[in-house]
């Protein structure tokens, strides 16, 4: 990485954008038995370490990891079934204390999800999962985890994001298949530039965005509240204002929430939405029941560790200010404000939640009275939308 | 979220208990077929809205009578199609006109 001095290099923007999460992988015991010819992993093979973007996905991930850890394992101990060379990246997936990873979710959201200690600073590193390359646990996460299906859903997700901001998806209809390539590619091997080059296309600058610019260096990723906006900074009414921002919040609960995961348990096949008639072969994947084995411990657990059901996920447009005639920065929503409205919390003055919760995006407390609009132009992942994590402290 | 969630979050407990008791229990989802996917009986119908988008894919292919490894490529408002994860409450919320969401299903892919 670059640390040379430079305006940009500074912006919350980018270090969002470059933040990395170290993982130590271990490949699960059950399925190295079946996988290899040999009864114990070769030498070398044992661990594998990488750095993962926070911004990025497992399905980006997995390319590399068998190129650079699975082949050669397989390469060098010989396989179990003779004629299976290489493992089909659409059959890799990644456990965390016996959960398995929501493949289409952030690499970063996860880990603030369902690590503890994050918002002390004091996260899990390096982040130790089991890779898995037998038995997609297809009631639990979505089925055939390939790049071309998580492109896919990425590009669904950034629809999803515009018709938000926007009230409809054209700014991202309009992109030319060359620039959507670009788009994709840069998520895909985390280039900033390929990727920022689209994003400002789908997303203008907004004229928020200049009056934020003097508080980029004093709100860089520390927990301090942002300053208060001088009276002095109200902003020109902009055409390209968006109409509402796209945030998701993930509330934790001691519960157990029903998910939809075991209610609609057995309708696997379908739960890739369109992914089957987009899969090409299609083929329904193999049995789903041995997952069901490790469902216990998950549950041993739960009371200390996060698990992926206590999250009740909530989503409304949120918009830039609290009145919408209003323009003045005293008005600016905050992620208090967002979270009431999330969750609708309708009692103004019930804001218990301040003091008893707090508000995780990025692996960084996020203040409660940070305005949305400086979130938007700065904490967005690469899917557009702002993912805060709130947990009880 | 049928039942209410006992939240661990000192104050949430409130809020989670107050979001499951003014989430409307019901949603209107109209369906609407695109090209020449097949027009159902009745589009119009009543679901749960604490079910997830996967829940809604899988009623309707059961009510078109498709196989799973039939085609079909579900939308929201002819502009995108959400996570099979998420809730249609949420949807609902976020891209539904007076609670009523708008679902459009094609046989091919339709936007994008």
């Amino acid at each position: 990485m670059d640390y040379r001095e430079g305006a940009e290099q500074k912006t919350p923007l980018k270090k969002v954008w470059m933040g990395m999460i170290p993982i130590e992988l271990q490949l699960a015991a059950a399925d190295a038995i079946e996988l290899l010819a040999s009864a114990v992993l070769p030498e070398p093979f044992q661990t594998f370490y990488m750095l993962a973007p926070r911004v990025g996905y497992l399905p980006f991930i997995s390319s590399k990891i068998r190129e650079r850890w699975l082949d050669p394992m397989l390469a060098l101990s010989g396989p179990r079934i003779p004629n299976e060379q290489s493992i089909k990246e659409a059959d890799m997936w990644f456990e965390y204390k016996n959960q398995a990873l929501k493949w289409h979710y952030p690499v970063g959201l996860l880990y603030d999800l369902l690590v503890g200690d994050v918002h002390r600073g004091d996260g899990e590193l390096p982040w130790s999962l089991t890779l898995h390359v037998r038995k997609l646990p297809t009631a639990k996460i979505i089925a055939q985890p390939s790049t071309t299906l998580m492109r896919d859903m990425f590009m669904a997700v950034i629809k999803e994001a515009d018709f938000i901001r926007n009230g409809s998806t054209k700014r991202v209809m309009d992109l030319t298949k060359s620039d959507q390539m670009q788009f994709l590619d840069g998520l895909e091997t985390h280039s900033y530039e390929k990727y920022f080059s689209i994003h400002s296309i789908i997303v203008p600058p907004t004229p928020t965005q200049s009056s934020f610019a003097a508080d980029h260096r004093a709100l860089a990723l520390s927990a301090s509240p942002p300053p208060s906006l001088s009276a002095g900074s109200s902003k020109p009414r902009g055409t390209q204002q968006p109409k509402a921002i796209p945030v998701r919040f993930y509330m934790q609960t001691s519960g157990t929430q029903d998910d939809g995961g075991s209610k609609d348990g057995g309708s696997a096949a379908a739960g890739t939405a369109n992914a089957a008639g987009n899969g090409g072969s299609g083929s329904a994947t193999t049995s789903t029941a041995a997952t069901n084995s490790s469902a216990g411990g998950g549950m041993l657990g739960a009371a200390k560790q996060a698990d992926i059901t206590q999250y009740i996920v909530s989503q409304v447009p949120i918009p830039l200010y609290r009145d919408e005639g209003s323009g003045s920065s005293a008005d600016m929503t905050t992620v208090a404000d967002a979270f009431k409205l999330c969750y609708e919390i309708t009692d103004q003055s019930n804001d218990a939640f301040v003091g008893n919760c707090v508000c995780i995006s990025h692996g960084v407390c996020v203040p409660w009275e940070s305005p949305i609009a400086w979130l938007a132009e700065n904490f967005f992942y690469a899917d557009c939308f702002l993912h805060l994590v709130v947990i009880s402290i | 979220m049928s039942e209410v969630v006992t939240a661990s979050l000192a104050t949430a407990e409130a809020v989670a208990a107050a979001a499951a008791s003014t989430q409307p229990k019901k949603v209107v989802v109209r369906f609407r077929s695109i090209g020449n996917a097949p027009i159902l009986k009745k589009s119009v119908y009543k679901i749960s809205s604490a079910q997830r988008f996967q829940a809604l894919i899988v009623f309707l292919r059961k009510e078109l009578s498709y196989k799973a490894t039939e085609p079909l490529f579900v939308y929201v408002n002819s502009a995108f199609s959400p996570a099979p994860d998420e809730t249609v409450y949420n949807l609902v919320r976020c891209f539904g006109l007076e609670n009523q969401l708008t679902i459009n299903y094609a046989t091919t892919p339709a936007w994008g």
